[in-house]
């Protein structure tokens, strides 16, 4: 009993302590919960919403009941036999495959996407997305004659919407078909990949079968089949293992326009979310490296100022470590409030931004808050922040006893002096600059923090610009296209030199190119290659662009996944051709999230594949790009089809939308930042300079004076941890972009710096820190001359 | 006939203090003579410093007057008193409060910057001429922290006096020196007023108080009594020395 009492008085010491603590830093305390209420939120919002995401996409591949592999292959090719061989594998669970008809285009109010869409009949198995787009219908209504359902990928893609008509080209007719609503297609649904499935009513689709079945030629024969095969439950490989056994075992992809794997459908459709989330969760943990720099400047400045209450609290009695144990708590306290309420206001967050990836993955997400996970990692931040203050608070052991007491405190205005004069013309320029220099260690809390908040604008600020910038993008990918063409029939030298020759008429020709693209396996394994018929456009980052006809270039990723060198053989195939070929070097492409490698057209030939499909032109004169476009429509309508790209085909306005909006949250976050940050350093410069405020008052100084001074001291702790975050950004945001940007193909990113990247976030940062500074010193008039007098 | 440089009419000040109000300074009236040496003395607590940061107008009256050029401080705009500070008056503290950061030249320098009737190397040369004359020229490039109270209060009068103010006042100068440092202090202050320079002066130093010609002694919030003297004289120590004495006794301090 008596143990027990000792406790409780143990404690009461502890939490009288705790509670003077927190009312004699009401400032600090509300600042760190604030900052902690930001991170909390953002940390919630960002898994709750990657959860829920993940989650939906998971539930909605369930429900249409996807197989592990879907295969697009043409009718003719998918011979008795080889359907057999696939089913017998002892690989394979099952196979259900569905009749559908291609469509080589879509198009919608002059927009056209050469992607192809592949009509089905309605199956009731995929879920109606309701009109506001929040949840789905109980039941999908049947389609009636004209009628389709189309994915959120092509409504984003094409922006149309539910009423509209949208046009397909199957079987070299135009088919026009009135959107009834958008379903929820998990395999090929999202925007980020190329082919659609739509879903027509059965009568339409029993008289488009029919009615083509009758006429088309087997060359542009629409007829193709959907083939879901579901692996065996034994079957332990991965998904990419999975099907480069069962094709070598078969031969089913290399005889089949395309596959998808479940897990390659999971990742291109979860990708640009997951872009986003890293983004967003390295600039969350900047912001928790801030709060330490915070804290800790507010616990070492707190504890010079309270030298003497800490001297006596020593003197009584009170060891170290209790007094540690009193700032651990009362900083971890402040966390704690600040996590509590920022996990509530998430859920309203979750609420409004559950959607916000609709567009792009093409499922509903629920929108429940990850409450289990992110107490987790807000678990796992008291810890960082509590041994961190156990740390910073060592010098709590320094403090003797009887200097406190004697009030032999020692000098806290200044540790140094950078003997840097103090000029009449600009003085309180020069004075800011005074105080700055003499107390640089106490204001390098703050120079890193505007250096961490500056560096991260600055690298969003990169990857906004690169988005659009013709050098950058040029540089990575090799070409920036102004104006491309869609070959109808197989082109020969003597149209491509046409076509030249008419396009000098209104531009020189800067760069071109002419390519085909087709799923070839290296080694079994399905990847995107791209054929040139010129292949020294591409620029190779190691060794060299495939010169010869038994030369191919592959990506990085291609290398990581396949396990993949420069010099290595691999065998390529394609519809039962394959043939030998070495690694000449290793390039960049976004196309397939980076899964690409690529070959000449001399190469290719090997494989039965002698067609150019496409062709790129970028121009020396790139205003008359639309022009050029519809000269070439003019001259060739036979041949081609072409297309401008006024802004060098950049990203779809999805995603610059979505990169823009994740600009807007951490300019916004950053000046929130700013502001606490501010108010936190200037209150406790304030404090500490208070006895030097009043010797300028009574020197003459005028409040406006002394307040532009304090202002223009942080004005230039701004522009110092500018100059600090911009060398680390042009050192290190590279490198971070490039280590986020992999999951969509990019391993080589190129930093495009214009004055805007530089400019933009050093100057608000500047005025934020200028401003705000110039608004908490307000408090200045407060400080009365009287405060020098000694009675 | 001396001329009345600055003068007070029932100053009163006081602070709320547990609800009720502390009555510090009541209906004090006072006149401060061009060329004097005018000295404040009074117990602890009497309110020297109080009436002294009153006159001065860094400190506002309860209620009042205080007349300087024409004008009631009082009722000046904090524009007007900061332009007073820097120009017209000067301050010495009894705890120096020289700026940490700034040597002690640029601590003289810096509010002869604000002074716009002089440019920049006028305000050096002055400086280094008072560094010189109050003999820390030697240590202008040292920073506060670096030299004794005495060097520290020597460059504070400096500073005090770096635009030529009308009237100086000083708070208990040496009330944080040693003995030596006192004297020395006193000496440049006795030097300053023989060479026309007005200061009021607060102090409960008796050798202080006998640099003055003119002691004032404060109790209770009130003027209670006036002592006129000759100008202070090395020589007459002693015998001023039991002047002021038997004049503090009659006042009771």
């Amino acid at each position: 009993m008596a143990e027990c009492n000792g406790m409780v008085g143990a404690d009461m010491e502890i939490i009288t302590l705790l509670k003077g603590n927190i009312r004699g830093r009401k400032g600090s305390f509300i600042s760190i919960m604030l900052l902690m209420v930001i991170i909390a939120m953002a940390l919630t919002t960002v898994l709750s919403v990657r959860d829920n995401c993940s989650k939906s996409y998971e539930n909605a591949l369930e429900q249409v009941h996807a197989g592990d592999l879907t295969v697009i292959i043409k009718n003719e090719n998918l011979t008795d036999d080889l359907l057999e061989k696939t089913e017998n594998h002892s690989m394979v669970k099952e196979v259900v495959h569905i009749p559908v008809l291609c469509s080589d285009k879509t198009e919608f109010a002059g927009k056209t996407n050469g992607n192809r869409a592949f009509l089905r009949k309605t199956d009731d198995t995929y879920k109606l997305i309701n009109q506001e787009k929040n949840t789905y219908e109980e039941t999908i209504p049947a389609l009636e004659h004209g009628e389709i359902y189309i994915t959120q990928g092509i409504v984003t893609n094409m922006d149309c919407h539910i009423g509209d008509t949208l046009k397909f080209f199957v079987g070299g007719e135009e088919k026009a078909f009135r959107i009834k609503g958008i379903v929820a297609e998990p395999v090929m649904g999202a925007s980020v990949i190329g082919w659609k499935q739509v879903f027509i009513s059965d009568e339409d689709f029993d008289n488009l079968y029919n009615g083509f079945s009758r006429k088309v030629k087997s060359d542009i024969s629409p007829f193709y089949q959907i083939v879901q095969i579901y692996k065996a439950d034994n079957c332990e490989l991965s998904d990419g293992q999975w099907r480069r056994q069962l094709n070598l075992d078969t031969g089913i992809v290399n005889n089949a326009m395309g596959s998808l794997t479940k897990s390659m459908s999971r990742h291109y459709t979860n990708l640009f979310p997951e872009v986003i989330v890293s983004i967003l969760m390295v600039f969350i943990g900047l912001l928790l490296v801030i709060v330490l720099v915070v804290m800790g400047h507010s616990i070492s400045t707190g504890i010079e100022m309270d030298y003497v209450n800490l001297g006596i609290l020593k003197s009584q009695g009170f060891t170290q470590e209790k007094i540690r144990l009193v700032f651990v708590l009362q900083y971890l306290l402040a966390e704690l409030a600040g996590a509590a309420v920022g996990m509530l206001l998430s859920v309203p967050l979750i609420n409004s931004l559950g959607n916000v990836f609709l567009p792009i993955m093409a499922v509903v997400a629920q929108k429940s808050i990850s409450a289990g996970k992110s107490a987790a990692v807000l678990l796992s931040i008291f810890i960082i922040s509590g041994l961190f203050i156990v740390v910073i608070t060592g010098k709590i052991g320094k403090i003797s006893p009887v200097r406190a007491i004697t009030g032999g405190r020692r000098e806290i205005y200044f540790d140094s002096r950078i003997n840097v004069p103090v000029y009449k013309k600009g003085l309180s320029l020069w004075l800011a600059f005074r105080q700055f220099t003499a107390g640089k260690k106490r204001y390098a809390g703050a120079i890193l923090i505007v250096s961490i908040l500056v560096f991260f604008m600055m690298t969003i600020m990169i990857l906004g610009n690169v988005l659009n910038s013709k050098s950058a993008i040029e540089a990575m990918t090799g070409m920036y296209i102004e104006c491309d063409a869609e070959f109808k029939k197989a082109p020969d030298e003597q149209l491509f030199q046409a076509m030249e020759q008419k396009i000098q008429e209104y531009s020189p020709i800067k760069k071109k190119y002419y390519m085909t693209t087709e799923y070839l396996s290296i080694n079994g394994d399905e990847i995107y290659c791209q054929i040139y018929k010129e292949p020294d456009i591409i620029v190779a980052d190691k060794g060299r662009a495939p010169l010869y006809d038994n030369e191919i270039v592959i990506t990085e990723i291609v290398a990581d996944e396949l396990n993949l060198h420069m010099g290595d053989e691999v065998v390529v195939a394609h519809n039962n051709k394959e043939d030998e070929y070495i690694v000449s070097g290793i390039f960049q492409s976004v196309n397939d999230t980076g899964m690409v490698f690529a070959m000449s057209l001399e190469g290719a030939e090997k494989l039965g594949i002698d067609k150019i499909y496409y062709a790129g032109y970028s121009f020396e004169q790139p205003n008359q790009c639309e022009e050029i476009a519809r000269m070439l429509n003019e001259e060739f309508p036979d041949y081609l089809e072409a297309e401008a790209a006024p802004n060098g085909g950049g990203l779809e306005d999805t995603y610059v939308v979505a990169i823009n909006a994740m600009k807007f949250i951490i300019y916004t976050i950053s000046v929130v930042f700013a502001l606490v940050v501010v108010m936190m350093f200037c209150t406790k410069t304030f404090m500490q300079e208070k006895t030097d405020m009043g010797i300028y008052k009574a020197l003459g100084f005028t409040t406006f004076n002394l307040r532009l001074q304090f202002a223009l001291r942080f004005l230039i702790i701004a522009l110092a941890g500018s100059i600090l975050g911009a060398a680390v950004s042009i050192l290190c945001s590279g490198r971070l972009l490039s280590s986020i940007l992999r999951l969509i193909g990019v391993t080589r990113f190129v930093v495009n710096y214009t004055a805007d990247t530089f400019f933009i976030p050093v100057s608000l940062i500047c005025v934020c820190f200028f401003l705000f500074a110039l608004l908490v010193s307000g408090k200045m008039k407060r400080v009365a001359v009287r405060e020098l007098v000694t009675e | 006939m001396k001329n009345v440089i600055l003068s007070a009419k029932g100053l009163c000040k006081s602070y709320a203090h547990n609800g009720g109000q502390n009555h510090i300074l009541s209906h004090v009236d006072i006149e401060i003579y061009d060329g004097d040496f005018t000295v404040v003395m009074g117990a602890s607590g009497s309110g020297k410093s109080t009436l002294l940061y009153a006159l001065s107008g860094m400190d506002r009256a309860t209620a009042g007057e205080v007349l300087y050029n024409g004008e009631n401080l009082v009722q000046c705009k904090e524009k007007k008193l900061a332009a007073l500070r820097h120009g017209d008056f000067g301050f010495v503290f009894q705890q120096m409060h020289l700026v940490s950061n700034l040597s002690l030249f640029e601590n003289i320098v810096v509010p002869g910057y604000l002074n716009k009737n002089k440019n920049a190397s006028e305000i050096k040369a002055y400086a280094q001429e008072l560094m010189e004359k109050m003999g820390i020229s030697h240590i202008k490039s040292h920073l506060p922290s670096q030299v004794s109270g005495g060097e520290q209060q020597r460059c504070a009068i400096a500073r005090a006096v770096i635009n030529s103010p009308k009237l100086l006042f000083a708070d208990e100068p040496t009330g944080a020196l040693n003995r030596h440092n006192t004297t020395e202090v006193l000496n440049l202050l006795t030097e300053l007023n023989r060479s026309g320079q007005s200061i009021l002066m607060v102090t409960h130093d008796m050798r202080a108080a006998l640099r003055a010609s003119r002691i004032l002694y404060l109790e209770d919030g009130k003027i209670t009594g006036t002592l006129d003297l000759q100008p202070y004289n090395k020589e007459e120590e002693k015998s001023r020395e039991k002047q002021v004495d038997a004049w503090l006794n009659a006042m009771e301090w």
